[in-house]
């Protein structure tokens, strides 16, 4: 199961007011539940404070249903910015974006720009996969690091 | 090119002086009535060669030739080799292209004409053959990508360091523009591919105005451009303006390799146009006022505002001491 699957789980969860769903496919099953208390889980408690914040897009508003997703909590799938600079959605203000949420990239697809003193660094899918968020708005700053995609891998 | 004609205007463009058609006969193995047709071919294709009667032929126009740049390029990385284009969609692209195919550190790409010549932000820039010089050049720094954007400033130096020696009040507007009284005469759009840690390919690209066509410049810039030929007062070589700036970026960037950014640093604020003066930044949201006060490490411009340092990575600069000049955004702004 791919993390698209999960995420919309999480969200059919969070629609509802089931607390808990299980899934099983072939041998893998998920099991997702909505806790009452964060108590024992610190590391959830810090995100959930995150959505309070002035950049909510940067902690999904899943994160406090769900335990830790350990794929996201290693960085594997999110696209991280390589230097500090400028992020562009689009090739220039009156284009289209380079891509959106819910779209499929190819390896070696353009994902974005980044600028810094008018260098351009385009940023490239380093593998098959569907963009699941985008957690930055258009030619907004950007620091060394800094999530940019969370982009699920295709099977 | 036919590799003869080719051959024929090496010749042409080695001197003034006139090379009679018996000498390039010799030189070529071939008959002179061979000689003359091939001059005429070139003729009609555009060239201006001149017959002096009794004295030979001279080459009028400013033709740009690979194997002339790379025997006169004082150099051993840049420009070897050279790639001359008659025409391309942009230097850059052409030059990213060969980079991913394996290109070495080097290449450089210029070509008579871009058809999709471009800025910061897809901005069009015009490339006129023969007026101006459009030209880039692949790098493969063994440095972390976030060190990248020094290479930009550091090209701004070493185009600032070759032409000032023909026009003098030549100045560097943040990042990279490079101006003659207030107006733009060249400018500098790099590129980098790069995985995390790693620097693939940086391709520096650089558009130079070098001689105003008769009719001037494109209506749309003719209030933001001049040319060298108008700085310096008298008619320049893309040739010669191409083997200037790649001997002085090669230079440059090797300072930096060994020395790092610091020595760039100062130089880059001596010549910067804006120092200690009010400046507007837009920053692709909103303008930021202040003073110019310092560049700071990695090249960022340090903006006094009245709300305290303000650090900016991107964006278009604007010199506020003179009557600010009627913002044109779309394909007017060079760069």
């Amino acid at each position: 199961m791919d993390i698209s699957q999960i995420r919309k789980l999480i969200r059919l969860l969070q629609a509802s007011d089931v607390t808990e769903i299980e899934v099983t496919e072939g041998d893998q099953t998920v099991r997702i539940s909505r806790r009452e208390h964060f108590a024992t889980v610190p590391q959830v408690q810090a995100a959930v404070a995150a959505p309070v914040a002035a950049t909510p897009q940067i902690a999904p508003v899943e994160t406090p249903l769900t335990p830790p997703d350990p794929v996201e909590e290693s960085g594997e799938h999110i696209v991280k910015s390589p230097m500090v600079g400028t992020f562009y959605r689009a090739p220039s203000p009156e284009a289209d974006s380079f891509v959106s949420e819910g779209a499929r990239v190819k390896k070696g697809d353009i994902l974005c720009i980044i600028e810094a003193m008018k260098l351009m660094n385009e940023i490239e899918a380093d593998y098959d996969g569907v963009v699941e968020e985008i957690l930055v708005d258009n030619a907004s700053p950007l620091e060394y690091g800094q999530p940019m995609f969370v982009i699920a891998p295709l099977a | 090119m036919n590799t003869t004609r080719e051959a024929i205007l090496e010749h042409l463009v080695n001197t003034r002086a006139p090379v009679s058609g018996d000498k390039l006969a010799r030189k070529l193995n071939l008959s002179r009535t061979a000689v003359w047709k091939h001059i005429h071919t070139l003729q009609r294709a555009g060239i201006h060669i001149r017959a002096y009667k009794g004295r030979g032929y001279v080459l009028e126009s400013d033709v740009l030739n690979e194997h002339f740049l790379e025997q006169h390029l004082n150099t051993r990385l840049l420009g070897h080799p050279c790639l001359v284009l008659d025409e391309v969609d942009s230097t850059n692209s052409e030059a990213m292209r060969r980079a991913s195919v394996g290109a070495e550190e080097g290449l450089t790409v210029l070509a008579n004409r871009q058809t999709a010549g471009r800025g910061r932000l897809q901005r069009q820039w015009h490339t006129i053959a023969e007026h101006t010089l459009a030209m880039s050049v692949l790098l493969r720094p063994p440095l972390a990508p976030e060190k990248i954007p020094q290479i930009s400033l550091l090209t701004a130096v070493a185009l600032h360091n070759a032409l000032s020696p023909l026009a003098p009040d030549i100045r560097i507007k943040w990042p990279n523009d490079i101006l003659h009284h207030g107006r733009k005469i060249a400018g500098i759009l790099t590129e980098m591919r790069a995985e995390p840690g790693r620097v693939q390919a940086v391709v520096v690209g650089m558009g130079i105005n070098v001689n105003a066509p008769s009719g001037g410049w494109p209506e749309d810039i003719a209030d933001i451009a001049t040319d060298l030929g108008t700085a310096s007062g008298h008619t320049v070589s893309r040739m010669d303006i191409a083997v200037r700036i790649l001997e002085s970026m090669e230079q440059h960037y090797l300072d930096y390799l060994n020395d790092g950014f610091d020595p760039v640093r100062e130089q880059w604020w001596q010549a910067h146009a804006a120092c200690g003066k009010p400046v507007r930044v837009h920053d692709g949201l909103r303008y930021i006022e202040g003073i110019a006060e310092a560049l700071d490490e990695d090249g960022a411009l340090l903006l006094h505002t009245r709300s305290g340092t303000q650090r900016v990575v991107a964006g278009d600069l604007e010199l506020m001491e003179q009557k600010p000049m009627e913002t044109k955004r779309r394909g007017t702004h060079h760069g």
